[in-house]
């Protein structure tokens, strides 16, 4: 399978006042096409950050500073902001975390939808209305061609997220950048939204960067996962390597922080410490102050990224051979 | 003729299905208004002077202009409702007819300073840094002047008319809006809604036409309403200094500057045209408030809630 996006050692970076924020620190990874890559990790890792690189969105002040972002062969970096506005929207698109404030309040839903269609396949309006409602009924609103003028508070979260899906797939994109989309969802509703997306994904061979933090829904949607700490990628492999044997010291911390039914007598496992400021990150290996298994040399240098197993890249001295 | 007969029957259930939710909201606004009398007042009042406004000329029961040099002076009385002026011009038919160019001159001023304002606003605040840095500036070069020597001045420089009085306090008045609407851009900007446009290919012109304007729009409703009434005073008040209307139109404050000299012999000039300018600008004012209620969406909520 090709690789539809490819980045490179991308490194986003935010000015501000108390200094400069090392939000992405060189990070690497790659999704193929047709597949979706989970790319998990705490809260203030740098998930969302690497979202809005991809798409150019990152608003002052931060910046990206270097690296590449390969999207079907070409670099987005190098391209100009109209360019990438034919991009966004059309090839790749994205899913908020929020649907309640991801909708404009004093538009109606219809129109909203609407809109990918207009920009981007220079539909009239008239067109994009009956495209919309297609697309509407396709993802799962019942009555599309009445509630196409409804606004958004006269639907529920979980509607809302499904009309936040027809907007990003109304151009069928070739990748979807889904940021943390059923995290304020009920169970149910969140099983029916993955059934959905994997339903699309198989229609159209799209392939999906899904970001979030519940290691249960990378298990039901994920082919590969890359795990981010204090940004950087700290282990990539697929799915069933990642969840069952990881390698890395801080995906095994993070595995063991998952309540289970087995354990249910044990006191749950936390990983020491806080994410660090990443004004100051520690040098070397960004993980080594919360690490178990901590060596010399992590304290000083970055570790290199090392194949130990087919697929599966570790950033750990751990497993490196030449120290 | 039966596919027809469908076809339109079809028709009118979507446009009855699309109609409802306008409608639901319609009563709902109908319903706070019902709630405070006040603004049944200010609305009544505006309904009557709409209708002046539209019919003057016709009710009225004198020219507004014939002269009658025998009748000068009247007081109120049953022939002469409100009296005459010191050319026997039948007072109570000047201050209907007048109520023409009040509202003439607001709706002008605003039609031209609200969306020249809104829109230079809504850009500054989006696209901020630089664009933002101009726009402001300019802004307060003009804000910078006290409003009515500046009208004053352009007034007198372009040659005393009602036009030009339009012109002038459309310049003076922009720049409110600008800021009004720029303050609410920068918050609006930041929202959620607003980079999700983005990652779906907005241009700026799209997200400013149909992100940011929508959004900035209610305090600019409320404000429009209340400045009619503001309009009205200032237009009244350079045509008082003799920069707006002139003779013999019969403005409101036209008549009360040409009364002003006979304010003790008759006070009749002045006093009418005088009441009917506090009637019409506190009825706006009035109207503005109750807008602001129908505008926000707590009052809204609590009062939809409560209705069903």
């Amino acid at each position: 399978m090709s690789k539809i996006l490819v980045v490179r050692d991308l490194k986003t970076q935010f000015f501000t006042y108390g200094g400069v924020v090392q939000a992405l620190d060189g990070i690497s990874f790659y999704v193929r096409k047709g597949e979706t890559l989970g790319l998990v990790g705490e809260t203030g890792c740098g998930k969302s950050v690497t979202a809005l690189s991809i798409l150019r969105l990152v608003s002052p002040p931060g910046k990206i500073v270097s690296g590449e972002i390969l999207f079907e062969g070409e670099d987005l970096l190098k391209k100009t902001e109209e360019e990438m506005r034919k991009i966004r929207g059309y090839k790749i698109s994205m899913i908020f975390q929020d649907p309640t404030s991801s909708l404009n309040p004093v538009i109606t839903i219809g129109h909203q939808v609407s809109e990918p269609f207009i920009y981007h396949q220079g539909l009239k309006k008239t067109d994009a209305e009956e495209s919309t409602i297609v697309l509407l009924k396709s993802i799962g609103i019942p009555d599309s061609d009445r509630r196409y003028k409804d606004y958004p508070h006269e639907f529920s979260g979980g509607m809302r997220q499904r009309i936040m899906i027809a907007m990003a797939v109304a151009c069928r994109p070739s990748l979807l950048i889904a940021d943390e989309p059923t995290t304020n969802l009920d169970v149910t509703i969140q099983a029916q939204l993955l059934e959905l997306m994997k339903e699309f994904q198989r229609k159209y061979e799209t392939s999906i960067l899904w970001i979030t933090h519940n290691l249960g829904v990378v298990a039901e949607i994920c082919n590969r996962v890359a795990v981010m700490y204090a940004g950087t990628v700290v282990e990539v492999g697929d799915v069933r390597t990642i969840l069952c044997a990881p390698s890395h010291p801080y995906t095994r911390m993070l595995k063991d922080c998952v309540p289970t039914t087995s354990q249910s007598k044990k006191r749950l496992q936390i990983i020491p410490g806080t994410v660090p400021n990443l004004i100051n990150p520690p040098t070397g290996c960004r993980f080594h102050p919360r690490c178990r298994d901590a060596i010399d040399i992590c304290k000083t240098k970055k570790p290199k990224k090392t194949e130990i197993g087919p697929g599966h890249i570790v950033s750990c001295w751990l497993y490196s051979n030449n120290k | 003729m039966k596919r027809i007969r469908r076809n339109v029957a079809s028709k009118y259930k979507l446009w009855r299905a699309r109609i409802k939710p306008l409608a639901k909201e319609i009563r709902l606004s109908l319903y706070i208004v019902r709630r405070s009398p006040v603004t049944l007042i200010g609305l009544m009042i505006v309904a009557i002077f709409l209708f002046i406004t539209a019919f003057g000329y016709i009710i009225a029961p004198y020219d507004p202009i014939a002269q009658n040099l025998d009748k000068r002076f009247q007081p109120p009385s049953y022939e002469y409702i409100f009296g005459t002026d010191e050319l026997g011009r039948d007072i109570f038919s000047r201050v209907l007819c007048g109520a023409r160019y009040s509202i003439q001159t607001g709706i002008v001023v605003l039609a031209v300073a609200v969306p020249f304002g809104a829109v230079l606003g809504a850009t500054a605040g989006y696209l901020g840094g630089k664009y933002d840095e101009i726009i402001m500036r300019v802004t307060d070069v003009f804000l910078a002047f006290p409003g009515l020597i500046l009208a004053m001045l352009i007034s007198a420089a372009l040659g005393p008319s009602l036009q030009n009085t339009m012109f002038a306090l459309a310049v003076v008045w922009w720049p409110l809006y600008t800021r009004l609407v720029r303050g609410q851009a920068l918050s609006v900007r930041e929202s959620a809604y607003v980079e999700a446009a983005k990652s779906m290919g907005a241009s700026h012109l799209n997200i400013i036409l149909h992100h940011i304007l929508p959004n900035c729009i209610s305090p600019v409703i409320v404000s429009v309403t209340m400045d009619l009434g503001m309009i009205i005073i200032w237009a009244s008040g350079l045509s008082f200094l003799g920069f707006g209307a002139q003779p013999p139109l019969p403005e409101w404050g036209r008549m009360i500057t040409e009364g002003r000299i006979y304010i003790f012999k008759a006070w009749w000039l002045t006093a009418f045209p005088g009441i009917a300018i506090l009637f019409v600008v506190l009825a706006f004012n009035l109207v503005g408030d109750g807008i602001r209620d129908i505008l926000d969406p707590r009052l809204r909520r609590v009062v939809e809630v409560r209705g069903k």
